[in-house]
């Protein structure tokens, strides 16, 4: 009852926090505080979102844009999951093939995306291909990281126990370490969502005509601030969204976590 | 005249961790014999980390000692199998199976046909106490059910050893009790031989028919015990009052606390 209660006061909080931030964003613009030109009013943002939802933005809907981005970035999630998950857990089982593949992750993982965008795209062309791949390689680290840093934490007794019941290294490795690791590989892709999204602009920088991160960019060249706030406050939600959903498939698959 | 009788040999055992080169090295154990005949059940007391793990992780064929030979029917042990059955501290679960699915482990690792995995499976179940809860997850049980099923995960494999390592150690008083119990039941049913590590001296006396005390690291027997002479059935109400049970508890005590 009362952590009901504690949720719900909690709940008021958050609320109160952001109608604030547009109070005060909304008295900022109104009152002269700041130059509207380099800070729109709520209102003017309002009225380019609707502008955007009904005419689109530069030959392409709202949803054109937001769907090209995802587009981009959950093909280059999927492939960085296929990739990261066998190669991090093989890494992480076997120390041998992990002295291979660690270092390889380790140098790559510091890296900025646009050193080496530039690369990418004189290698694979200006199309969808150099997008996907460098968005690829941002979500990659993440889960190799966390696939890897798991199944290294699998307890002995656990591998032990399987062992001594007649399960072979292979069986080991898929019936055990394998979903053992899953609550931690599950993170470790929400994370690796996370890096994605926020690389989604650096990716569509070069050569786009589509897409969010574009639009914000093309915006910028502009100076059409309130498109900037449009394209900021979308990604924001549709990021908040997609963690949530996440959250809830991780939720679904792997309902032991964190328990004993 | 034991040489014939024995299941399982120590024949002067000595363990080193770690030893590279020329270090020192950490000594587990040193110069261990035991010899324990078949259906035997030895309980192994001794202060914390004299090496009463690293014995029983011999006989899985988890570890390998760095002197001496471990021997099951008159072969060095190799490699873990079904024929040595551990239960650890932790009952080391399969949260990502229910509890039916976590007692058919080893079966269906080793290809054991449907038909009979079913009906081995709800054998033990019945036996356990564990009927009814086939399609539970391992993570909503209590603490004893758990070790329930590590139970009988374990027996339902037929082992000839029964390796022990301190499972009743987590559990309160009365569950405890309950499945001292059950494990008695179980030996009187179908004599397995088991080696139990426990801190509980009463535990040790109601369940053995010898206890081996250890000394503190590196571990080896000071003191042995043989029960044999005393029936099962009568023991535990006695223990507390027995003068001989006393006594017993009181030079195994000294033992522990002197070498401690
Ligand atoms: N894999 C290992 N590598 C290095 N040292 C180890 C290893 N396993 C155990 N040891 C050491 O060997 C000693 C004996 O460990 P062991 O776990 O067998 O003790 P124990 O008698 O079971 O203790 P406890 O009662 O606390 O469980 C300890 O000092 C421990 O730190
Ligand atoms: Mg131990």
């Amino acid at each position: 009852m009362s952590e009901k209660r504690e949720r719900f006061i909690r709940i008021c909080i958050t609320a109160a926090t952001i109608l604030c931030v547009f109070v005060l964003w909304f008295l900022a613009t109104s009152l002269g505080w700041v130059n509207t030109r380099l800070v729109p009013s709520p209102g003017a943002v309002w009225n380019a979102f609707i502008e955007i939802l009904t005419g689109g933005y530069k030959n392409n809907t709202l949803l054109a844009h937001l769907g090209a981005s995802l587009g981009r970035l959950l093909i280059a999630f999927c492939g960085a999951t296929l990739l990261g998950v066998p190669l991090g857990m093989l890494s992480g089982f076997h120390p041998r093939l992990g002295a291979v593949f660690e270092p390889l992750v380790e140098f790559f993982r510091p890296l900025p995306p646009l050193a080496y965008y530039v690369l990418l795209v004189l290698w694979l062309g200006l199309g969808n291909e150099s997008k996907i791949v460098l968005l690829l390689f941002a979500c990659l680290p993440p889960i190799f990281v966390a696939c890897a840093a798991a199944t290294k934490r699998v307890p002995a007794d656990y591998k032990n126990s399987a062992r001594a019941l007649g399960a072979s290294q292979r069986q080991l490795f898929l019936h055990i370490v394998f979903f053992y690791c899953l609550p931690d590989t599950l993170t470790g892709m929400r994370t690796a969502f996370g890096v994605g999204y926020t690389t989604l602009v650096s990716a569509e920088m070069v050569a786009a005509l589509s897409g969010i991160g574009w639009m914000v960019l093309d915006a910028q060249r502009n100076m059409r601030n309130d498109v900037i706030f449009v394209g900021i406050f979308i990604m924001g939600l549709t990021g908040i969204l997609i963690d949530f959903l996440l959250r809830r498939v991780e939720k679904r698959l792997v309902p032991w976590a964190g328990k004993a | 005249m034991e040489e014939t009788e024995a299941l399982l040999q120590f024949d002067r055992v000595s363990v080193v961790f770690g030893k590279a080169g020329g270090s020192e090295g950490l000594q587990a154990l040193t110069d261990i014999s035991i010899n324990v005949s078949d259906g035997e059940f030895v309980c192994l007391l001794g202060p914390s980390g004299c090496g009463k793990s690293t014995l029983l992780n011999l006989v899985a064929g988890f570890l390998f000692p760095t002197e001496g030979r471990v021997t099951l029917n008159g072969e060095d042990v190799k490699q873990p199998g079904p024929d040595r059955g551990m239960v650890f501290q932790e009952p080391t679960l399969y949260n990502w199976l229910n509890v039916f699915d976590n007692i058919a482990f080893g079966l269906r690792m080793r290809g054991v046909a449907k038909a009979e995995i079913k009906e081995r499976v709800s054998r033990f179940m019945e036996l356990t106490g564990l009927k009814g809860f086939e399609q539970y997850p391992p993570y909503e049980l209590s603490g004893g059910m758990k070790q329930r099923v590590a139970l009988s995960r374990v027996l339902v494999s037929d082992p000839k050893v029964l390796l022990m390592d301190e499972p009743f150690s987590a559990l309160d008083p009365a569950t405890r009790q309950e499945m001292q119990n059950l494990l008695e039941a179980l030996q009187n049913r179908r004599k397995c031989t088991i080696l139990l590590v426990t801190h509980d001296i009463n535990e040790a006396l109601y369940l053995a028919d010898r206890i081996l005390v250890f000394s503190a690291r590196p571990g080896h027997i000071i003191d042995e015990i043989d029960l044999r002479g005393i029936s099962f059935t009568d023991r535990r109400s006695e223990i507390i009052e027995r003068p001989d049970m006393t006594a017993l508890h009181k030079r195994i005590m000294d033992a522990v606390t002197q070498h401690a």
